[in-house]
C-alpha cells in the first residue's frame, strides 16, 4: 500500500511544481507585455528581504506585530478551547452557539474594526479584539467537533477498563480528538495573523500592517514585496511548526 | 462448575418519543454462564443481543432484573469482566504494545511487569514482530487480535465478545474463531460471544442461547457435544450439521412469526 502511495505523492508534488512554474512564467509574460511596474523580480524581492532584516524601523514594527499576533492567538486559544469544551459537554450551549459560530464566518467582522476604534481608541485593543473575534470561533468549533466525534467505542473501552473521568478524558478523548484541536489552532493562528495585519493596514499608527500600507502608498514596491514575503514566510514556518508539534505531541502524549 | 455470570429476569426498555411506554428490546432474559464455558448468543437482527452484552459488561443499566458475577450484582463496569467490541477499537495513536498494555498502565502496573505481560500476550495472540507497529499498519484481523490481547492481559473472569469477527471475511473469521478457542483453553477463560453467524456459534460454543425477535427472550438453549479440540474438520461433522439445522429451525420460526404478525 505504501509502495503504491509514494509514486502518486511524487506525481502530485511534481504537478504542483509544474503548475506553479507555468503560472510564474505566464504572470511574468503578462507583466512584461503590459509593462506593469508593480511587480518586481524575485531577486530584487530577496535583496529587499535581506535589507529589511537589518532595518530598525521594520524590525520594530515586525516585533510589535508579532507580540500582538501571539498574544491574541494565546487569548483565542484559551477562550476557544474553553468554549469548545463547554459546547461538547453542554448540549444546550452547543445547540445555541454552533449555528451562530458557523454563520459567523460569513460576517464581515472587519467592518466592526472602526466601531472598536471609536469605542476603545486608536491603540492595540481594537486590533486585538478584531483578531480575537476572527480566530476564536475556528478553535472553539474544531475543539467541540473533535471531542464530539471521538468514536463511542473508545469511550466504551475506557469505561470497561474502569477508567476515572480524568483518565478517560486525558488518555482517550483528548488524544482521539487532537487532530481537530490542532486544525483549530492552525486556522486560528492564520485568522489572527490576517485580522491583525489587515487591521493595522486599514487604520493604525504602528505594526507591519501599517509599514506595508506606507510602502504601498509610497510606491516602495521592493519594501512592500519584501515585507509580504517575510510575513508569508513567517506564517508558513509557524503553521509547519504547529504541524510538526502536533505529530510530536501526539506521540509524546501516547507514551506518557 | 459453578455459574460465573448469571442473568436473572432481565428486561430493557428504551424511552422513545413515539411510544409512551418505550421500546422494549429485552424481556425477562434468564440464563447463566458457567466457569470455563464458551457460550454464544444468537438471534435475529435487532433482537437486543448487543444491548444484552453491554448490560452484562455494566455499560448499560437494565430496566429490571440484574446481572450477577459470582453472586454479586453488577451495576457498573467491573475489572473482572472484559469486553471485545465489534467496531474498530484499537487506539490509532498507540503502537500495538502500547494498546495491549493500556489497561495495565491505567491501573498503575510497573513498566517491567507491564512489558513482561505484554510480551506474553503478544506471543499468545501470535503478533510477535508487530510490537512497534501502529494499528493502521495492521490488517482487520490483526487489529481484532490486538483488541482481544488488550482484554486478555487484564485476566478478567469473563470475556464478552460483541460480534468481534463481524467486519472480517469468512476465512479470517474462521481462523480467528479457532484461535480464540485455543487462547480460551490456554487461559481457561470463560467467554460469552454474541454473533449472527450460526456456523461460528456452533463451531466455537459449549452452549448456544437462541433469542427471539424483539423484544428478545430466550427461545432455546442448545448444548453442543461436539468433540474438542475443534478444528476446520468439525465443520464436516454430522453433529455440527444437526446443530446448525436446529438453530436455523428456531430462527426460521421467529422469521415466520414476524411475517405472520405483519
Amino acid at each position: 500500500m505504501k509502495a503504491e502511495v509514494a509514486p502518486l505523492k511524487k506525481k502530485i508534488i511534481a504537478t504542483q511544481w509544474l503548475v506553479l512554474a507555468v503560472a510564474g512564467v505566464a504572470l511574468g509574460a503578462l507583466l512584461h507585455f503590459f509593462r506593469q511596474p508593480v511587480l518586481i523580480p524575485l531577486d530584487q524581492i530577496l535583496k529587499g528581504v535581506w535589507a529589511l532584516t537589518v532595518d530598525q524601523g521594520f524590525l520594530r514594527a515586525f516585533s510589535a506585530t508579532m507580540v500582538l499576533i501571539l498574544g491574541t492567538f494565546v487569548c483565542s486559544t484559551l477562550t476557544g478551547c474553553l468554549l469548545g469544551m463547554g459546547m461538547w459537554r453542554r448540549k444546550g450551549l452547543r445547540d445555541a452557539l454552533a449555528p451562530l459560530l458557523q454563520a459567523y464566518y460569513a460576517l464581515p467582522s472587519f467592518a466592526l474594526y472602526p466601531v472598536f476604534v471609536g469605542l476603545l481608541g486608536m491603540n492595540v485593543f481594537p486590533i486585538v479584539l478584531t483578531g480575537w473575534l476572527f480566530s476564536f470561533p475556528a478553535i472553539a468549533l474544531n475543539v467541540a467537533t473533535g471531542l464530539l466525534e471521538v468514536p463511542e467505542v473508545y469511550v466504551k473501552v475506557g469505561r470497561s477498563l474502569s477508567l476515572s473521568p480524568r483518565q478517560l478524558f486525558f488518555r482517550i478523548q483528548l488524544p482521539a480528538s487532537l487532530p481537530h484541536w490542532f486544525t483549530g489552532f492552525k486556522l486560528g493562528f492564520c485568522y489572527c495573523l490576517i485580522a491583525i495585519l489587515a487591521s493595522e493596514f486599514i487604520l493604525s499608527v504602528s505594526g507591519v500592517g501599517r509599514w506595508l500600507s506606507d510602502s504601498f502608498t509610497g510606491f516602495e514596491f521592493q519594501n512592500l514585496y519584501a515585507g509580504i514575503f517575510i510575513v508569508l514566510l513567517l506564517a508558513a514556518v509557524i503553521v509547519l511548526f504547529l504541524t510538526w508539534y502536533e505529530a510530536r505531541f501526539y506521540r509524546r502524549w501516547s507514551v506518557r | 462448575m459453578g455459574l460465573v455470570i448469571e442473568i436473572r429476569g432481565l428486561s430493557k426498555v428504551y424511552p422513545t418519543p413515539e411510544r409512551p411506554q418505550g421500546l422494549k428490546v429485552l424481556d425477562d432474559i434468564a440464563f447463566g454462564v458457567e466457569e470455563g464455558e464458551f457460550l454464544t448468543v444468537v438471534g435475529p437482527s435487532g433482537c437486543g443481543k448487543t444491548t444484552l452484552l453491554e448490560i452484562m459488561a455494566g455499560l448499560r443499566k437494565p430496566t429490571s432484573g440484574g446481572i450477577y458475577l459470582d453472586g454479586r450484582m453488577i451495576t457498573d463496569p467491573d475489572p473482572a469482566i472484559g469486553i471485545v467490541f465489534q467496531e474498530e477499537s484499537t487506539f490509532p495513536w498507540l503502537t500495538v504494545e502500547e494498546n495491549i498494555g493500556f489497561g495495565l498502565r491505567m491501573k498503575g502496573v510497573g513498566k517491567d511487569e507491564r512489558e513482561r505481560r505484554v510480551q506474553e500476550v503478544i506471543d499468545l495472540v501470535e503478533l510477535p514482530g508487530f510490537e512497534k507497529r501502529y494499528p493502521f499498519e495492521l490488517s482487520g484481523g490483526m487489529r481484532q487480535r490486538v483488541s482481544l490481547a488488550r482484554t486478555v492481559i487484564m485476566h478478567p473472569r469473563v470475556i464478552l465478545m460483541d460480534e468481534p469477527f463481524g467486519a472480517l471475511d469468512e476465512q479470517t473469521r474462521l481462523t480467528l474463531g479457532l484461535e480464540i478457542l485455543r487462547i480460551a483453553e490456554r487461559t481457561q477463560s470463560t467467554i460469552a460471544l454474541i454473533t449472527h453467524s450460526i456456523n461460528e456459534a456452533v463451531l466455537l460454543s459449549d452452549r448456544i442461547v437462541v433469542l427471539t425477535r424483539r423484544p428478545g427472550r430466550v427461545k432455546s438453549v442448545i448444548p453442543s457435544k461436539l468433540a474438542k479440540p475443534r478444528s476446520v474438520d468439525t465443520l464436516s461433522d454430522a453433529l455440527f450439521a444437526r446443530l446448525v439445522g436446529q438453530i436455523w429451525k428456531d430462527l426460521r420460526e421467529e422469521g415466520y412469526r414476524e411475517r405472520d404478525e405483519g
